[in-house]
Parts: C-alpha cells; structure tokens; sequence
C-alpha cells in the first residue's frame, strides 16, 4: 500500500509506445456499476492476457472501488461524476477511480483479512478494500484536489 | 439491475434461487426476502447462486449476515454454485471456512457444517 503524493501526470517522450485508454465519467450513482464491470471485462477479452479468472477479480477490485467512490460521495454529497480511466498496456490493465469524496486513508480502514478465528463471521462490511488489496498485483492511493485516485494495476495472470 | 429470486422448498430446507448480480444495489433485496422466509418459522436456508454471475463484498457480507440471523433462529444457511468465480472469492475472503458451499440443492442439504474455530 502507497499513499503518494499528488503528482502531475506523467509526460510521453518520443519513442514511447501509444496508450490505449478508455474514459468514463459515470454520475455517483451505485446502479452503474454494472456497466463499469461490463467495460472493464470487455477492455480485459479485447486487450487478452488476462485469464477469465483475473478479468472476474479485476472486475470485482474495479466495482469496489467505485462502490467506494460513490458511498463517499454520497456521504458528502458530491453530485460530481466519478472518473474512471482504464489503461490497456501490453501485458497489464490499469485501473484509475478518482472521486471527489473528500479523499480518506486506506490504512485507517480495514486490517488484512483475517481467515481464521472467531471474528471472521463478523466480517459483514469492510471487505472490500481486503478484497482489492488481494487482487491487484499493484494498489496505489493518492489525494488529489477533493477526493481519491485509487490506482489498481492487474498484470499476467497468476 | 433487477435480482429475480425464487422461494421453493427442498427436504425441508427453504430453497431461495438467485438470478443477476448480487452486489451493492441488489443484495439488500436478497437479504430482505431470505429473512422474511427465517420470521415465517423456515430458519434451514439454502441460497442457490447457480443464477449469479457477479457478487461483490456487500453480497458476500448479505449472506454472512444471513448465517448468522439463520443460526440464531436454530437453522443453518448453505450455498449452492459450481462457479469457480465464486469459489475464488469465498477463499480471498476466508469465508470459505464459514459458508458451506456445494454443487447442488441435494448436495447442500446433505453437506456437513464446516469445521469451526
């Protein structure tokens, strides 16, 4: 887990390969969801690479972090769009949700899962962030101006 | 998107069918309807997600939650999917350990409790 800094996009030099990219702005409403599942799992089958098993965990990191996104946009009642900005690179998917809840700290939330003990009945709300941790292969938060960009990266399959 | 749930009846068990995805939007009416079947006197609950195509952590707190208002109530809550994404996300999330899981209705029925502790 990184909290970084808000830093400016980085620039393209020559020589770089073109990026594919796809961007939605959806308005902070939870019966979208769906529809960014259905993006990003059809973003994974035309891009390939990645196994049907890790197109369905990258589709389920990707509607948590919305579903966070616009919890915490209702919570503050932001009717600004939630960005959702889908990078296809030539062996891995990346994954921006950028909110404007007011931004919060990961660390602050939930602990890693616990498997075992007598608590893990308990786990009816908060799993989540675990769940994102556990799949992406690359899980980045950083603050920007009046919200979060969570930054999920999901490589070859595993 | 709509959740279609279906209440039948199974060697005593109340047997609620799920089709759709069950997540932030849907689960709530999953929940509803499963407890509404545990205060009509049937706490022995199987939940079949042959139907779910998604299920997100919400979904999987619903039927967590649904456990234990089922064994509070003396029954028991069983899941019945072959599908291997919700498998996966039983184990990312250590319910595995807590969710009994089988192929089909009949399989769940007479599936043994997990181990607990």
């Amino acid at each position: 887990m990184t909290c970084l800094p808000r830093s400016a996009p980085p620039s393209r030099t020559a020589g770089d390969p073109v990026r594919r990219a796809i961007h939605l702005e959806l308005p902070p409403r939870t019966d979208y969801l769906a529809l960014v599942r259905r993006v990003v799992a059809t973003c994974a089958a035309l891009q390939g690479g990645l196994s049907e098993r890790r197109t369905d965990e990258l589709s389920l990191a990707i509607s948590e972090a919305c579903a966070n996104a616009m919890d915490g946009q209702r919570a503050t009642g932001s009717t600004d769009p939630v960005h959702v900005d889908i990078e296809l690179g030539p062996d891995a998917l990346v994954v921006t949700i950028t909110d404007h809840a007011g931004g919060f700290s990961p660390d602050e939330i939930a602990s890693p899962l616990v498997v075992e003990g007598p608590d893990r009945l308990g786990r009816e709300r908060g799993l989540g962030l675990p769940l994102m941790r556990d799949i992406a292969d690359d899980l980045r938060f950083t603050r920007t101006d009046g919200g979060t960009a969570v930054r999920i990266e999901v490589r070859s399959p595993r | 998107m709509e959740l279609a749930v279906q209440v039948t009846e199974h060697d005593g068990w109340a047997v609620a069918a799920v089709h759709g995805d069950l997540d932030l939007t849907t689960a709530p009416g999953l929940r509803e309807q499963v407890i509404e079947v545990v205060l009509s006197g049937r706490p022995y609950v199987i939940i079949d997600l042959q139907g779910v195509d998604f299920i997100d952590s919400t979904g999987l707190g619903v039927l967590v939650g649904l456990l234990k208002r089922t064994r509070t109530h003396g029954g028991d809550l069983r899941l019945v999917s072959t599908r291997p994404s919700l498998r996966q996300v039983l184990r990312l999330t250590g319910l595995d350990h807590a969710l009994t899981l089988a192929d089909d209705v009949p399989a769940a029925v007479s599936a043994a409790q997990p181990h607990r502790g």
